[in-house]
């Protein structure tokens, strides 16, 4: 099935972007992710804190204990594009990086409430989106564009946990081919060079993925907003 | 601290050129599974769903465009677990006071209006009640959740647009509620998209 996705990708962005070329463009772009992994659950969250739901449902407090809250994971993005557009059909290739920056650490308690837990979740990946749709030019000053496609999705996805009777840790790398919406927009300073912003949606998640007894999914769904500058010329 | 620090930076660096076009207007809103249900593993029945009204208030500038302003999102259909394997949560009534705080790119489409896009986030005041099997617990929350936001102005008038919006943010309140043990384990999301419709005036508009 992923290679049926990739295969459709390409082709659409082929289809999309051939016969006589118009503008290529080149942006670099960097940005943010407000929630970076998505649920990070895991198997042996669920046996053995008894939380099935990862970070969603991890925190507890109550008992005296000071727990310091997890939460969602929040991560930079940094990225290049390569585009090529024509009468108004665009196709794209990139590669993006996100780190984790905040996020992800805290204190809960064990499902006996009896001691408290450290908790740790981490999460990096970079993916190569592919990308095709429409951008539509108004006044020769501004751009609004709109596509879909896929990527390849790489990382991996780590947690941890500690008390006085738990010492656990899991870390989990893969692949997905996640599908891929996003919106753009840019003004063209001159004939050369333009700024815009861009909001990229991936959906996607590895298959499970085992290390020792515990096993999860890398869970590659979520926005991405960058801000870019790009460098146009024609061939 | 941070990230107060960062957002003034951000609204200090676009204050700089305030002479430009400010607005401010109405707007209507509505989300779909407030609190996330259907994300939580075990949990069955009708997601909560909001509808919002509030006050917009915008700065255009050439190329930038901060926004922020107020919002009340109200439970027009409240949460209802029918079948829950993961604790005793039994309704949700979500409500809250948003105020978003974001910045961008504007871009001034001749003829049309503008569109655009920025980042930022949002404060959240969270209200309302989650009902679970030891009774009714009241929310009371304040917390702040990144974001993206994006937009499109269509002018109805020289100095009226008609405004369409989409909104995305990511924000978890710690435990409020017990749904098993001994302990609070049943957090308030949110997190997720959010659609306004309404109408801003332009002041200072040329």
């Amino acid at each position: 099935m992923k290679i049926v996705r990739l295969l459709i990708g390409i082709i659409f962005v082929f289809y999309a972007v051939s016969s006589s070329a118009a503008e290529i463009s080149i942006s670099p772009r960097i940005g943010y992710s407000p929630a970076v992994g998505g649920s990070m659950s895991s198997g042996w969250q669920s046996e053995e804190l008894d939380v099935e739901d990862g970070i969603y449902g991890i925190n507890r407090s109550g008992g005296g204990f000071a727990v310091s809250g997890i939460e969602s994971p929040v991560g930079i993005v940094a990225g290049i594009d390569l585009g090529i557009l024509r009468n108004s059909i665009y196709g794209k290739a990139g590669i993006e990086y996100l780190y984790q920056v905040s996020g992800g650490t805290g204190k809960t308690i064990d499902p006996s409430g009896t001691e408290l837990v450290k908790v740790k979740y981490s999460q990096w990946s970079f993916d190569i989106p592919l990308t095709a749709g429409v951008s539509l030019l108004f006044w020769g000053e501004t751009r609004i564009y709109l596509g879909c496609g896929i990527a390849f999705a790489y990382g991996t996805y780590s947690n941890s946990f500690s008390s006085a009777t738990l010492d656990h840790s899991g870390s989990f790398t893969g692949y997905a081919i996640p599908l891929v919406a996003e919106a753009g927009c840019e003004y063209l300073i001159n004939e050369r060079f333009s700024a815009g912003c861009n909001i990229m949606y991936l959906n996607g998640k590895s298959t499970v993925i085992k290390d020792g007894t515990d096993y999860a999914r890398i869970d590659f769904t979520g926005f991405h907003f960058t801000a870019s500058a790009a460098f146009h010329f024609n061939i | 601290m941070k990230r107060i620090i960062s957002i003034l930076l951000l609204f200090t660096a676009n204050i700089l050129y305030a002479e430009d076009k400010f607005s401010a207007g109405v707007t209507a809103g509505y989300q779909y599974d407030v609190g996330m249900i259907s994300e939580q593993t075990g949990l069955q029945g009708k997601v909560q769903q909001n509808i919002s009204a509030g006050f917009v208030l915008k700065l255009d500038m050439s190329r930038l465009f901060l926004r922020t302003g107020v919002e009340y999102s109200y439970p027009f259909q409240k949460g209802k677990i029918s079948y829950s394997s993961a604790g005793s949560v039994e309704r949700t009534a979500v409500s809250f006071i948003e105020v978003p705080v974001y910045t961008g790119v504007n871009l001034v489409i001749r003829d049309f209006g503008a569109f655009y896009m920025g980042g930022g986030g949002s404060y959240i005041f969270g209200s309302g009640n989650v009902k679970t099997a030891s009774g009714n617990k009241k929310i009371n929350e304040q917390l702040f959740g990144y974001g993206i936001i994006a937009g499109v102005q269509s002018e109805i008038y020289s100095n009226a647009s008609l405004l369409f919006e989409w909104e995305y943010m990511s924000a978890r309140t710690s435990p409020v509620a017990s749904t098993a043990g001994t302990y609070k384990d049943y957090s308030i999301d949110y997190s997720g998209q959010r659609f306004r419709f309404g109408i801003i005036y332009h002041f200072n508009r040329d």
